[in-house]
């Protein structure tokens, strides 16, 4: 067992014995797999998986198909691992052996009809709160994967800059990237890139546009090392940037100073979302911090790439000291188009600690 | 995430493909007696909804609603700022953005003066809960199915423009992976990885077995 496994499972049976509970069912996906790879250290790719984990530390894993069940088997050989056509079918009826067990289950909106109205139904409980606050604070073997995963966004960014050149399509230069995370042991990553003028309005997938002098470049680059995803997000320009485009770009700059000078233990999400917002309302572009522009002002980050509490002003969770997450105001600007920066920290008692190096500077790329 | 290029060539996939593909399953529909059929996805699962629409989830969960008649909508759990995007990749008749996908689904079917209250679900029981949850609550007597079967039927077999695609794919995994191993008895999956992307494929899943 690995040192992230073991002391994640201590976390988690710890949690299950001060909940009274007697176990945990997880749902994963590879979208979703989060839940799944907290409890049984177990990352499905293809299909659905269900974990089940005991009190004790009694492992069930349930996946479609023979590679599937091969993968896990592997992967967890001391976990008792099962393959199967039916796995609504297969782990309902895992869930009613155990008798009357208190089995909490998590996460609940996710959760397959199958299951949740199912003969097992009537045993569980929902877990997702449980399992939420554990992922939201890090161990600190946690962070040391964040930092690695940090690191390596930084050096993927560097391949980025090198390979968005003119006449470039932007599926080209995605490409690129993910051959470089691949040779470096990245196990996803998730990443959307703009390119453009003024018209830009957002990042997206990667898609035929060819590069071209003077455009913006937009990108954000979330790597994942051992489960753990960390996110970089920044603007480059093609070529030498105009006076506006340097102009706009300050705003994003003081945007993200903000958010960071009011991060320590204790403040909500909220607050950190008003303090950028509150650079744009100043400027007059408070109309690009709401709805109609930007998703969220940053979001966690963890075993998922978009995890709860989002950066928003309605938002008042409280950050705890280990909670990870990204600073990023990404926003169309009326005089330059869709810009984005953004830098991930873990945070402290009296702060944060960013591992990335890379310049909050708007980047050329020379041409 | 799928990475690679999500581009709807017209040309590979006219929008009467899709029609044809719909219009298969509504013959099933109205046959069994179904008033709509709902077909979950998300990017891990992308491959019915791809089928009848050309769209591929790149992130987030999404859910198709084909109704008696006209072009399915497409409900996703994405930001609106992304909704020419899907327009431009997928053949429906329209997107709507929204955190609440079973709320949604409610309005639109309330709205859509369907044939028939009982409603077909591809894969209803690896659904999520809380989407289908949503339309059995609504208090408006729907009853929900499972649609698998009749979306097997309609599925298949495959088209010609399939059988297309699908050589292209066989042939853009065939050339990057001799590629990768050629010369060398330790194949670079790195350069697989980047040179399929490179040549337009929207995403890779590569097995190794060490042991053979």
């Amino acid at each position: 067992m690995n040192k992230v496994h073991e002391e994640r499972r201590k976390r988690l049976q710890n949690a299950l014995a001060e909940a009274g509970l007697d176990g945990l069912m997880v749902y994963g996906n590879a979208w979703r797999v989060d839940y799944l790879r907290y409890a049984t250290d177990y990352s499905v790719l293809e299909g659905d998986a269900i974990g089940i984990v005991l009190a004790g530390g009694e492992t069930h894993i349930i996946v479609e198909g023979p590679v599937e069940g091969a993968r896990a088997d592997a992967a967890r050989p001391d976990a008792t691992v099962v393959a199967t056509d039916d796995l609504v079918g297969t782990a309902s009826a895992r869930i009613k052996a155990f008798g009357n067990h208190q089995i909490a289950m998590a996460p609940a909106d996710l959760m397959p009809f199958g299951l949740a109205t199912g003969e097992a139904a009537a045993v569980l409980e929902d877990g997702t709160a449980l399992m939420d606050a554990l992922m939201r604070v890090k161990l600190p073997v946690e962070v040391e994967m964040i930092r690695r995963a940090t690191e390596m966004a930084d050096r993927g960014y560097e391949v980025f800059v090198d390979a968005a050149k003119p006449g470039r399509a932007e599926f080209e230069v995605v490409a690129e990237i993910e051959g470089f995370f691949r040779a470096e042991g990245a196990q996803e990553n998730f990443m959307l890139i703009g390119s453009g003028g003024v018209e830009v309005r957002g990042m997206h997938p990667a898609g035929t546009r060819r590069i071209e002098a003077g455009d913006l470049v937009t990108t954000e680059l979330s790597p994942c090392v051992n489960g753990y995803f960390s996110q970089l997000c920044r603007t480059l320009v093609v070529g030498e940037p105009t006076e506006l485009q340097l102009r706009s770009f300050t705003v994003f700059q003081d945007a993200v100073d903000a958010g960071f000078a009011v991060l320590k233990a204790g403040v909500t999400a909220g607050e950190v979302a008003k303090a950028e917002n509150d650079v744009f309302r100043a400027r007059g572009l408070g109309e690009y911090t709401t709805s109609e522009y930007t998703r969220v002002r940053g979001h966690s980050l963890g075993l998922f790439v978009d995890s709860k509490p989002p950066l928003l002003e309605d938002v008042d969770t409280v950050l705890e000291a280990g909670a990870f997450l990204i600073i990023h105001p990404n926003t169309y600007h009326p005089d330059a188009g869709y810009m984005v920066l953004g830098d991930a920290a873990v945070v402290t008692e009296d702060g944060y600690t960013k591992f990335s190096r890379t310049t909050r500077e708007l980047i050329v790329s020379t041409i | 995430m799928r990475r690679g290029l999500l581009h709807w060539s017209k040309e590979e996939l006219p929008e009467s493909v899709f029609d044809q593909r719909v219009g298969r399953l509504r013959g099933g529909m109205e046959v069994a007696g179904l008033g709509a059929v709902l077909v979950y996805t998300n990017f891990p699962r992308p491959a019915a909804v791809s089928y009848l629409t050309h769209f591929v989830p790149y992130w987030n969960q999404c859910l198709l609603v084909v109704l008696p008649a006209g072009v399915p909508v497409l409900m996703v759990s994405l930001s609106k700022r992304v909704a020419g995007w899907i327009t431009e990749t997928a053949h429906v008749s329209d997107v709507i953005c929204t955190p609440d996908i079973g709320g949604e689904l409610v309005m639109l079917l309330g709205g859509a003066d369907l044939p028939s209250k009982d409603i077909g679900v591809v894969e209803l029981d690896k659904s999520p809960h809380p989407i289908i949850q949503a339309l059995i609550g609504a208090d408006a007597g729907y009853r929900v199915s499972d649609a698998s079967t009749l979306f097997a039927k309609a599925r298949n077999p495959a088209d010609e423009a399939e059988i297309t695609l699908s050589a292209k794919a066989a042939n853009m995994a065939a050339e990057a992976l001799a590629s990768a191993v050629s010369g060398s008895d330790d194949p670079d999956l790195a350069s697989i990885e980047r040179d399929i992307r490179c040549a337009g494929a929207e995403d890779v899943f590569m097995d190794i077995a060490p042991d053979l």
